[in-house]
């Protein structure tokens, strides 16, 4: 009876360490992937961010209204 | 992508945006060019924009390129990890939103093409579908270089 209780416990603990881990964030931290709530139809949300090769700024507000805007998110790997 | 970039650079404008990376080789899921060529996790900005020189440089990419600042908010705003495509319309509004990922990423940009080569043939964009009428709340981020 021992026994059996012994593992239940430890399977109870490793379900909940799994349930767990599948809530945060990988080992890195690395963001896990999400749609997020951005649909067709909504406002693109502003940002300010500064350009690699001139380092000029870029605000998408003052991008918008002259020609649409194509951003392309990614990283080398 | 470099293609569609020369192909449509006059009539819409185009921004690569640096993220963190997807699969850095002491991340947590590390893909094998990543441990070749030494990308890892970026500890600051210079990292960050040194990694996105050599992207530029080894594929020969012409795509003006911004970094996300070290706090990922433009990545965050966007949901943009690993990798994913937006087309924004001259009014502000999103006509395309792909899915993140590699899944999402080669079918936005045959939609993205198909848009871009609407809008340059006819000068008109092209209209958003119906259940896309319901506008979000813009939300605007400020740079912060202090990482």
């Amino acid at each position: 009876m021992k026994i059996y209780r012994g593992v239940m416990v430890f399977g109870l603990c490793a379900l909940a360490m799994h349930a767990t881990a599948l809530g945060q964030p990988g080992r890195s931290g690395a963001p896990l992937r999400s749609e997020g709530t951005l649909k067709v139809g909504h406002a693109a949300p502003t940002f300010v961010l500064r350009g690699l090769e001139d380092d000029a700024v870029f605000d998408l507000r003052e991008s918008v209204g002259v020609k649409p805007v194509v951003l392309l998110f990614g990283s080398y790997s | 992508m470099e293609q569609m970039y020369q192909t449509y650079r006059e009539v819409a404008d185009f921004r690569l945006i640096y993220i963190r990376e997807a699969h850095a080789a002491d991340g947590a899921r590390p893909v094998e060019y990543a441990k070749e060529l030494g990308i890892k996790e970026h500890r600051t900005l210079e990292d960050r924009c040194a990694t996105a020189q050599s992207l530029l440089k080894n594929n020969a990419l012409t795509i003006p390129c911004l970094i996300d600042n070290m706090q990922d908010q433009v990545n965050q705003a966007y949901s943009a990890w690993p990798d994913r495509v937006f087309v924004i319309r001259t009014d502000g509004r999103l006509a395309i939103v792909a899915r993140p990922g590699p899944q999402g990423f080669a079918p936005a940009l045959r939609e993205t093409e198909q848009w871009l080569s609407e809008w340059k043939r006819t000068g008109q964009e092209p209209e958003l579908s119906e259940d896309a009428a319901d506008a979000g709340r813009p939300r605007h981020i400020t740079e912060d270089r202090s990482q």
